[in-house]
């Protein structure tokens, strides 16, 4: 019997009375309506892309009388039937506003200045954004918006016939709860807008930030319902519009980001994926925000097994794994700067904050559900309230005025009452660590206005002792958001970013660069694949590149068989790189074991640069995953393969 | 006790050889066979060379009882892999013969007998072992060089087909064992 899964660690949540189908041939609506009818159920809609692409037949159905498990219980004894899978919804993987002092710390770390040095992105680029849609008017992402050649907007006809109406920047398959749809993919969340941000922010315009991709263009997937969920359905009608565009309509989309997840395993969404891979499209997801193992529970999508996914996790400035980021020594690629990210929001969706002490001005950062100051700011004494613990802290000075708080021991949002309490009209809080950090008050009230500051700042706050400071806290169109969701579009952008650089690239070569590049990083060992954060400008100046191709046969002879797998890797070295490799491994894994060495293979065994293992003697149905790190001399490893599963 | 279980054994057979009356016979030889199974001849070539061991008693008239050993194997190099395989078959046969009147120089004789064959194929980390029961039949020549000893040749055909299901590590499918074969023999009659 089928049985929905519910794993520990997280939910798998899905639309009560509904199922996604796969029937073994390509039945027509008709027929399917015929089966779904045997279980009082209804044809929702066709994944008429996907069918056509696989040779099978992709449906929604629906049932008001039956539930999704009895739906799945009958469908599964159907012999016409191929696969099922409850219609999963799944979060965005974001989380409470967290953001660190330097603002775009996330660039520094990965290098982004100096691989802009060699290309800051190409317009003939297409990275489309699978979220809750993109602000497409927002200043910093107007003008690196995608906008379908073939269509003219708001007409309400489908001028270039590919079935979707005014699909100027890409689509709303998520309208209504219903699986609605429109062909306005605004973000009314900031979601999607600040994962658009960080990919393709128009850079060097003078105006907010930079994305990885100064110039590139974003297309908008829109796929958060009302409800704030994101349904399989949804996603596979996107993926599938990608593909289409791809296909059919020579758009040269080259990533798609997918920073949400859950918890459910769902083969209709996987083979959507493959399909995009079959196009060349590499598909980058979040790891997930749950800190748990992927490997042990899984989180898709990230945690599909196609080599088109690249599954991101998130680091922080101190290059260590965010405390809330999912890991996976089998099922996690890559990391990435996760934590404080400054990027585009819808307007009035992001607040920002500033601390006006004598003449010096310091960048803070509002807690979210923050009080908000009049527009020419909050003045008032700068009172010190030690730690801010209980009443006992505050000084009957800071009636009326400004509390200077110490982060720690309680909640900022226990500090914040107290404060309120003590008859305080704002509060500062500053960092009991270096840098600055970012808070939550946890919840929408009538807050009087807060901002956090790095300690060094307030650390000369206080020892000026009571003295005048203003504050002032206003809507603004950037926000700080962390969350492996804003890992994710960092590699996404360095996908967008390699393929303006090397347009010849196939999606394989594409993110062997990128893994290859990372930053091997002791923290990260055995937490990911790659044991590695992105270094854009190492991956775009990678002269070693590490292709792997793996393929598995069979062997007979008279009686006997075995599997076995043909290895094959070669080495792209750019002439006086200056970059060489003294030895490569081989590694091998299954069945959700780790990698581990099984071959070694100095350079000079290379023949044209090339290399050849055969792996024997595999478990047949077992399934093994491999990939090939190159070391230097000194034992570091300077380059690694993707990982290729059979 | 398998000392002890030798001597008797040691002891049995040269009684046999002095009273048996030249009621026994025991013989070696060397065979050339063409194995059954296309398949097999694929992989291992349609030749094979391998010994014969028999030996009879005749329980009436020109009616004997036979017993007789034989084996064959053969390697082959794994393409791509480089890996050795090896297959071996081995054949123990009881049977019944009946051979023309004694006392000539020149005898021939028919046989038919009950095979017991052994399967046994290694190859690629793996062994595959089976047995399966078939039949042999066969006729051949004796020449006495001397009152009781002989030279002879034989030529048999053994079959026993071995029906294997699908496994982790062999396909579904029949394989053929045995063959076609011709033996060169010495012996002696007590």
């Amino acid at each position: 019997m089928f049985a929905l899964q519910t794993q520990a660690g997280g939910d798998a949540s899905y639309k009560e009375g509904e199922v996604l189908v796969k029937f073994k041939t390509r039945l027509t609506r008709a027929e399917a309506g015929m089966v779904a009818g045997d279980f009082a159920a209804e044809i929702v809609k066709e994944f008429t892309t996907l069918s056509e692409m696989r040779q099978n037949a992709y449906f929604l159905i629906a049932s008001e009388q039956r539930t999704t498990q009895q739906l799945l219980d009958g469908l599964r004894a159907r012999p016409e039937v191929e696969a099922l899978s409850p219609n999963y919804r799944r979060r965005l993987q974001r989380l409470p506003n967290d953001p660190k002092l330097d603002q775009l710390w996330g660039m520094n770390k990965i290098a982004a200045a100096d691989a802009w040095e060699k290309n800051s992105g190409s317009a003939g680029v297409v990275l489309a954004v699978m979220d809750s849609g993109v602000d497409y008017r927002h200043e910093d992402l107007a003008a690196n918006m995608w906008r379908n050649p073939g269509e003219i907007a708001a007409n309400g006809v489908d001028d270039d016939g590919n079935g979707f109406v005014d699909d100027v920047y890409g689509y709303d398959f998520a309208a209504d709860n219903n699986g609605g749809q429109d062909s306005d993919p605004m973000d009314f969340d900031s979601h999607g807008t600040h994962v658009a941000g960080t990919i393709a922010a128009v850079g060097n315009n003078g105006i907010g930030v930079c994305g990885i991709n100064w110039n590139a263009r974003i297309m908008a997937l829109k796929v958060f319902r009302p409800d704030t969920y994101i349904y399989d359905s949804d996603s596979i009608d996107a993926l599938a519009y990608a593909v289409l565009m791809k296909r059919n309509f020579g758009v040269n989309l080259v990533a798609i980001n997918a920073s949400y997840g859950g918890r459910g395993d769902n083969r209709m969404l996987k083979d959507a994926i493959a399909e995009a891979g079959d196009q060349g499209i590499a598909f980058i997801c979040a790891a997930g925000n749950d800190g748990t193992d992927n490997d042990t529970i899984p989180f898709y999508p990230a945690a599909y097994d196609l080599p088109n996914i690249i599954a991101v996790t998130a680091t922080d400035i101190n290059d260590q794994l965010a405390s809330f980021s999912n890991y996976g020594a089998n099922s996690v690629d890559i990391a990435a700067p996760g934590v404080g990210i400054l990027s585009t929001v819808p307007a009035g969706m992001g607040l920002e904050g500033t601390l006006i002490s004598g003449t010096k001005v310091v960048n803070a950062l509002p807690l979210e559900f923050s009080g908000s100051t009049p527009a020419v700011g909050l003045t008032g004494q700068l009172v010190d309230c030690g730690s801010g613990l209980d009443g006992s802290f505050f000084p009957a000075a800071v009636t009326g005025n400004i509390a200077l708080i110490e982060r720690g021991d309680k909640t900022f949002k226990e500090k914040t009452l107290n404060a309120q309490n003590a008859g305080a009209v704002a509060a500062v809080i500053y960092n009991n660590e270096a840098g600055n950090f970012s808070g939550t008050l946890g919840e929408a009230g009538n807050w009087i206005p807060v901002i956090a500051l790095a300690r060094e700042d307030g650390l000369l706050e206080k020892a000026q002792a009571i003295h005048p400071v203003t504050i002032l806290i206003r809507t603004s169109t950037y926000d700080l958001m962390e969350g492996t969701s804003m890992a994710a579009p960092h590699v996404c952008g360095a996908v967008g970013l390699l393929a303006a650089q090397y347009p010849a690239d196939g999606l394989v070569k594409r993110i062997a660069r990128i893994y290859s590049g990372a930053d091997r990083l002791d923290s990260l060992d055995k937490k990911m694949k790659t044991g590695a954060r992105l270094n854009l400008v190492r991956s775009i100046s990678q002269n070693l590149v590490l292709t792997l191709a793996v393929f598995r046969q069979q062997v007979s002879v008279w009686v006997l068989r075995k599997d076995f797998a043909q290895v094959y890797f070669c080495v792209e070295n750019d002439p006086g790189s200056g970059i060489s490799a003294e030895k490569y491994g081989i590694y091998r894994n299954s069945a959700g074991g780790s990698f581990r060495l099984i071959k070694e293979v100095a350079a000079n065994e290379l023949q044209n640069n090339a290399y050849t293992f055969y792996d024997k003697y595999l478990d047949k149905g077992m399934a093994y995953s491999y990939r090939v790190e190159a070391r230097n001399a000194q034992g570091e490893v300077i380059a690694v393969s993707i990982t290729q599963s059979i | 006790m398998r000392k002890v279980v030798f001597m008797i054994g040691l002891t049995v057979f040269f009684s046999v050889l002095l009273f048996g009356g030249d009621r026994f016979f025991v013989s070696a030889g060397a065979a050339v066979v063409f194995p059954a199974d296309s398949r097999y001849k694929d992989f291992y070539g349609s030749v094979q060379f391998g010994p014969e061991l028999r030996a009879g008693y005749d329980f009436f008239d020109n009616f004997y009882l036979w017993l007789g050993y034989s084996s064959f194997s053969a390697c082959y190099t794994v393409p791509v892999l480089l890996d050795e395989a090896k297959v071996n078959q081995r054949f123990l046969a009881l049977g019944a013969g009946w051979e023309t009147r004694r006392g000539r120089r020149l005898q021939s004789d028919f046989f038919a007998a009950l095979v017991v064959a052994e399967l046994e194929e290694q190859a690629m980390g793996e062994t595959f072992k089976t047995s399966v029961v078939g039949f042999e039949l066969g006729t051949g020549l004796r020449y006495f060089i001397k009152k009781k000893v002989f030279v002879g040749t034989t030529v048999s055909y053994s079959e026993a087909r071995a029906t294997l299901v699908e496994t982790e590590i062999s396909a579904a499918g029949r394989r053929w064992l045995g063959g076609l074969r011709l033996i060169a023999n010495l012996g002696i009659r007590f």
